[in-house]
């Protein structure tokens, strides 16, 4: 039987069952962002809604995961900040990589150039503090609310990306491809773009798979102390505050989203070694 | 010894590295909307206090200008007045900064302990039950944000079987030591309370371990992997085949470049430690810089905002150092390249 591109590297990718289950995870949560208003049970909890007559209620097989202290569904409010959790990490990681990957590559091609020392020099000096700390810093001097989480998120971000690919771009450039195309006169995009980046998409791609669970994670982390999603939006962080009031009689308030968010990065995290583990057989 | 010359070239980036980090905090205090001199004196001020108050502060002049009078009030220890707390922010760091530390301290420590601990078996149990359950809570633990492991432990422990204390850093009864270093522990120790001490202990048990339980799992398993992939070089068969005993090969060749890998992460753990503690502090009501952070955040007070960023980036910046010395210790390679330079 002959096998397909795709066949190939799902036989690859299932060999590892770990690698399965974080597809299926990650699956199972974009579903349900994209589907919320269908398959959460109460969509309208998702906004300023108030019920104090079902207030409070234990986990049960209508409210799955209880009820918050508005008497809100808390499974339909996990859906639904499922949403913007996931926009977070997809416009995070959309404006982050093709800046980072573009310093990097620069820095790395003109090595021990004055660009070099620049963007490097610079891109130390941001991973010089905790991510979280300038992040929690940057939102708190702005108006809190999503943009402005991802732009915090979004500053501290790009050096991961300028790092890797600088690495990778430094041994790169010496390789016969790399001079083969100086020789024949090759634009410096050309050389920049189609010589050097091409072969650093696998470890972009697994890192940034990784990344979406990380940066999904320190934006919970920044709504958690109220600098992300306002209320009455639901988000993961939001709520394991909010329900922290009310440990440990109210539990399922805070555990289940904080549950969620663990899921997430599980799932991210499963899948990205998958998808690394399948580059590094691939060029085996 | 030209390993002292590394650690002079080390130190030197480091203060270049920290004067960069201080003009980027600087620009993002200055990106705040509004007049921090109008703020400070409140609507009803006159225009001409509020004007007084911007040239005394340097408000008036351009953003470089500015820039250099913070520096150099920065170097004269003053690093300006907190609106939240209504004291010089030395004041405030001098107060919260300990506790943060040695909350901090104690997670780093049960982090390479127990992550160097579970690696080890990790790997010398590689593919039975036991190297299998570690793996699979490894993935659970580094999946699980800390301030979510610090409500399941305050759930856990704390609330249902009341064995730890899930707030403060010492209980309503025992008195506090005499502040010398401002670490509950030491400072129990330093004056013989050993009931405080052992109270500070208990208190630190929780936050401690809510922080260090994502990187421990992460050092698990580089401790893991590294030794594993070791177990296979040629030195160790070497001294398997000069007859050396078991445990020596593992305790003496095996163990120490297996735990360079393991060492050097744990200066990026240590940097997630630091910004969790932001968040667990919070949960355990821990009178810590971090929580103090969060509300000067919450109140957009700059000049705290920049001196808590400031003073978080030094201790980050210190323990990358430590972290760079002791693998400069453990692996003579880097020693020597730098000596034949």
């Amino acid at each position: 039987m002959r096998r397909t591109r795709l066949g190939r590297w799902w036989y690859k990718f299932s060999r590892n069952p770990l690698s399965v289950v974080g597809l299926v995870i990650v699956a199972f949560i974009v579903f349900c962002a994209i589907f919320a208003p269908w398959v959460a049970p109460y969509p309208e909890h998702a906004g300023p809604y108030v019920n104090y007559g079902e207030a409070n209620k234990p986990p049960s097989l209508t409210h799955p995961f209880g009820t918050d202290v508005f008497g809100r569904d808390v499974l339909s409010r996990v859906f639904f900040a499922f949403r913007s959790s996931l926009l977070m990490g997809v416009v995070v990681l959309a404006i982050v990589v093709p800046v980072g990957v573009t310093l990097g590559l620069l820095a790395g091609y003109f090595k021990e150039s004055w660009i070099d020392i620049l963007i490097m020099r610079i891109t130390d000096i941001f991973l010089s503090v905790p991510p979280l700390i300038l992040a929690l810093a940057i939102t708190s001097v702005l108006k809190p609310n999503l943009t402005n989480a991802m732009i915090a998120v979004s500053v501290m971000w790009w050096p991961w990306y300028t790092r890797l690919v600088y690495g990778m771009a430094t041994s790169l450039r010496n390789e016969y491809f790399v001079q083969s195309a100086e020789l024949i006169g090759a634009s410096k995009f050309h050389i920049l773009f189609r010589e050097i980046l091409p072969n650093c998409v696998s470890t972009i791609l697994t890192k940034m798979t990784l990344d979406m669970g990380w940066v999904i994670l320190i934006g919970a982390a920044l709504s958690f102390v109220g600098l992300g999603e306002q209320p009455p939006k639901p988000a993961l962080g939001t709520m394991v505050a909010d329900g922290a009031k009310y440990l440990p009689e109210y539990w399922w308030i805070s555990v289940f989203p904080g549950l969620a968010i663990m899921l997430i990065v599980l799932g991210f995290n499963l899948l990205g070694d998958g998808i690394g583990d399948l580059f590094s057989l691939e060029e085996a | 010894m030209h390993f002292s010359r590394y650690i002079v070239r080390r130190l030197g980036y480091s203060i270049f590295v920290l004067i960069g980090l201080s003009i980027v905090v600087f620009i993002i205090a200055r990106l705040v909307p509004g007049d921090p001199a109008r703020a400070a004196l409140g609507p009803r001020a006159t225009q001409e206090a509020v004007e007084a108050l911007r040239a005394k502060l340097h408000l008036d002049k351009p953003i470089y200008v500015q820039y250099f009078f913070w520096l150099r009030s920065v170097f004269q220890g003053d690093f300006g007045e907190s609106l939240y707390t209504r004291r010089p922010v030395v004041e405030d760091i001098k107060e919260f900064l300990p506790a943060t530390l040695e909350l901090a301290l104690f997670a780093g420590l049960f982090m390479a302990v127990f992550g160097l601990l579970l690696g080890i078996v990790s790997a010398r149990y590689a593919n039975t039950w036991v190297d299998n359950c570690i793996r699979v809570l490894a993935y659970i633990g580094i999946a699980t944000p800390a301030f979510v492991v610090a409500i399941i432990l305050i759930l856990l422990f704390g609330m249902y079987y009341e064995v730890f204390p899930t707030i403060g850093r010492l209980s309503p009864g025992i008195a506090a030591p005499p502040r010398f270093t401002g670490l509950m522990t030491l400072d129990s120790l330093l004056s013989g309370n050993w009931r405080a001490f052992f109270d500070a202990l208990k208190h630190l048990f929780l936050p401690a371990l809510s922080l260090s339980l994502g990187g421990l799992f992460q050092e698990a398993r580089i401790t893991r992997a590294s030794m594993l992939e070791n177990a296979k070089r040629d030195f160790v068969s070497a001294a398997r085949a000069y007859g050396i005993p078991e445990r020596v090969v593992v305790s003496k060749y095996l163990f120490k470049p297996s735990i360079i890998p393991t060492v050097s992460i744990l200066g990026l753990d240590f940097a997630s430690l630091i910004g969790n503690a932001f968040l667990v502090e919070l949960l355990f009501n821990w009178p810590g810089l971090s929580r103090y952070g969060i509300n000067v955040m919450l109140r957009k007070d700059i000049e705290a905002i920049v001196a808590v960023v400031m003073v978080l980036g030094v201790v980050f910046t210190v323990v990358n150092i430590l972290v760079d010395l002791v693998v400069a210790y453990l692996d003579p390679r880097i020693r020597l390249v730098e000596r034949g330079e």
